[in-house]
């Protein structure tokens, strides 16, 4: 089974897995071929072994193809996508377009609103503090682009899922 | 000595109180709210109570309740932890007056020190050094006034401040009049009180702090230096303990301040003076904390003394047993506060289920915590998982004990501040020990930056890649086998798992 995995805004490299028996793995790339013993313990963390050296690995699954793989302290923002499904999909870049809406992820109170209707802000500019376990959280644009909404105001108490903005992508040109 | 003590908090800390009441022989009772019946303070305890709804103003602040739970219990004394009413001199005087003691100073020691502009009185009476600036509540003219005298940069403070809120540097004349507006909603809006004081700005100082114990028979001893420079907006994330560069004849001035400043208030059990260290090593006093501090631990590693059992037993009329010239300091350590954020998305909080939790251990670690396995961390309460201790017979094993047992401890289903703490312990200026408040801004990027490259980086990376495809695979073959089984079941269709079977033979050559 052939996967093209990928970093966001990074390199893209074809990893080739053949099982072998419960937990191995035949994997080919970047040219090498090599022996890995892949073993779960709970849900999220591998313990990977390769050539002897062994490595603890915690993966998060984002989305569809999109997997969070933590190692040594660093993160990759990977997606990972088998050839036939990306075939299937033709291009496998799939570009958020259109006016991306940010809600509050948990409960809180807004203190903070840090851009208005019409205001040009970058991704990861942040739009709105909200305050939520004791501490202020800045909530950032997801894209580059223009505040289409301002849905809460300073002082507000909001729930998990409330409408905080939205944001759309600037107009072409 | 008490017979039983309720404790008027819930987490790490109330777990840590109850520790010391076990050893102690106290039978220590917890309150708890709806969202707290499995909390592992509660598994500790003797005796549990419930405290109310999940919101702490509807919980874990409500005084009469407390009062009520500690007298229906028996207990004869109540330890408020930190946070909640630790720092609430009325709540110390409801004490006082229902004949329950209180652990911890007397409400009106609590209301000195909580009102700063009070503070910085009594600390210039008693001869302890305090920030250049005025002491007494000024009007936006007299603000204005004094700015244009001294110059910037200046601070302008709250006087009932704390936490960093209410609080704004002004750098020039223009940004006076907005800065003062600013300043008075935020105090009133966070402590009910809009009264302002101005301070002159100390340039990039250093926090450090002193441990301060006091008895009931005039022992007033300190327990040395912690340093808490390393802030992320205004909060501290990790300690040592003592700090870099800090002399015997500092530590020795610093201290006899702090003890003068307890002793000014007729303070009793453990309170800490924070003082502000300039480039010139001049120390002022910033405030004091009336209560055991978050950060404790590190003080209890390089003395032996354990600060809640000795202010539990000043509470209860008896003496400190030491004296100043028998604390001995014996080699650093260093502490982590694990907090449930995301050091990746801007530190956002990330409460959840705990599906995974494997603390670090070992010789020199010690791991203070209120979560376990299968826990659930809410949104009503603080952040902070764990508390990660280490110890070392100096500052270097200190650290590289600390980097040793980030790298085993495991949390899973939320995200925790662990790889920050790894990015910061490797970070060359923190190792060299010259850092100041500005050090996540200036070389961390306020939190994001100081990433580092590991010896093996290329293969690390490649690992990183190979585990994605390794999980999509096993996760598309699990998918493939619940459709399977689905399919069966419902007798028709397409079969999925053969349809991968057959994807994996079609693609599965290698090369």
């Amino acid at each position: 089974m052939n996967y093209q995995v990928s970093e966001k805004k990074g390199e893209t490299r074809r990893i080739c897995l053949r099982e072998i028996g419960e937990t191995g793995f035949e994997v080919v790339v970047d040219g090498q071929t090599l022996h890995v013993d892949a073993v779960r313990s709970g849900p999220t963390i591998y313990s990977i072994i390769e050539n002897g050296k062994q490595f603890e690995v915690m993966v998060d699954e984002k989305g569809i193809h999109g997997f969070d793989v933590m190692l040594r302290g660093q993160l990759f923002h990977l997606e990972a996508i088998d050839e036939r499904t990306q075939l299937l999909a033709g291009s496998a870049a799939v570009v958020a377009s259109g006016p991306q809406t940010v809600v509050a992820e948990m409960p809180g109170k807004v203190v903070r609103v840090a851009a208005a209707p019409g205001d040009a802000v970058s991704e990861g500019q942040g739009v709105v503090v909200v305050e939520a376990m004791k501490m202020e959280n800045e909530i950032p644009s997801p894209i580059d682009g223009v505040v289409r909404e301002m849905a809460v105001s300073e002082g507000q108490t909001v729930e998990a899922g409330t409408t905080l903005f939205v944001v759309e992508p600037p107009p072409p040109g | 000595m008490f017979r039983k003590i309720l404790i008027a908090n819930r987490g790490e800390i109330a777990v840590r109180v109850i520790r010391a009441c076990r050893e102690l022989g106290i039978r220590a009772v917890a309150v708890y709210s709806d969202v707290d019946r499995d909390s592992l303070h509660v598994r500790y305890a003797d005796e549990a109570h419930p405290c109310g709804a999940p919101p702490a103003r509807e919980s874990y602040l409500v005084m009469d309740r407390m009062i009520e739970i500690a007298k229906r219990a028996g207990a004869d004394a109540v330890h408020p932890g930190y946070g909640f009413l630790a720092e609430n001199g009325d709540f110390a005087d409801l004490c006082a007056r229902e004949g329950i003691a209180f652990v911890g100073p007397r409400g009106d020691v609590i209301r000195a020190m909580g009102d700063k502009v009070t503070a910085r009185q009594t600390m210039q009476k008693a001869g302890v050094p305090i920030v250049p600036g005025t002491t007494e509540r000024l009007s936006d003219a007299q603000i204005t006034e004094w700015i244009r005298e001294i110059g910037p940069p200046v601070m302008i403070k709250a006087s009932a401040g704390g936490g960093g809120k209410g609080m704004r540097l002004v750098r020039q004349d223009s940004e006076v009049a907005k800065a003062i507006a600013r300043a008075r909603g935020e105090a009133r809006s966070s402590f009910g009180d809009d009264g302002l004081y101005v301070e002159k700005f100390v340039e990039r100082p250093r926090h450090i702090e002193i441990q301060v114990l006091a008895d009931s028979h005039g022992n007033t001893i300190h327990l040395f230096e912690r340093e808490c420079s390393i802030q992320r907006r205004h909060q501290k994330v990790i300690e040592e303990a003592p700090g870099n560069g800090i002399t015997p004849e500092l530590r020795a001035r610093m201290g006899e301040a702090a003890c003068a400043a307890a002793r000014a208030v007729g303070y009793l059990g453990a309170g800490t003076c924070e003082f502000l260290v300039d480039k010139s090593g001049n120390f002022y006093f910033l405030e004091m904390n009336t209560r055991v501090q978050v950060e404790h631990a590190i003080t209890e590693a390089i003395t032996g003394i354990d600060i809640v059992k000795t202010m539990i037993r000043a509470a209860a009329g008896e003496p400190l047993g030491i004296a100043q010239d028998q604390v001995r300091l014996h080699g650093h350590a260093i502490e982590a506060r694990i907090y449930a954020e995301d050091p990746d998305v801007n530190f956002a909080p990330s409460p959840g289920l705990i599906g995974v939790y494997r603390p670090a251990g070992g010789i020199g670690v010690r791991v203070d915590s209120g979560v376990y396995q299968g826990a659930t961390v809410t949104v009503h309460y603080d952040p902070m998982v764990a508390k990660l201790v280490t110890w070392g017979i100096d500052r270097q094993e200190a650290l590289d004990r600390l980097e040793r047992a980030l790298f085993e401890f495991v949390v899973k289903g939320i995200k925790t501040s662990i790889p920050f703490h790894q990015r910061v312990v490797r970070h060359p200026v923190f190792r060299e020990g010259r850092y100041d408040t500005g050090f996540i801004d200036e070389y961390m990027d306020g939190g994001s930056g100081g990433a580092f490259e590991d010896p093996d980086q290329d293969e690390v990376r490649r690992v990183a890649f190979v585990l994605a495809a390794i999980a999509a695979y096993r996760r598309d073959k699990q998918q493939a086998a619940r459709a399977a089984t689905g399919a069966a079941g419902h007798g028709g269709g397409q079969d999925p798992w053969k349809a991968f079977g057959r994807r994996l033979q079609m693609r599965g050559g290698l090369g």
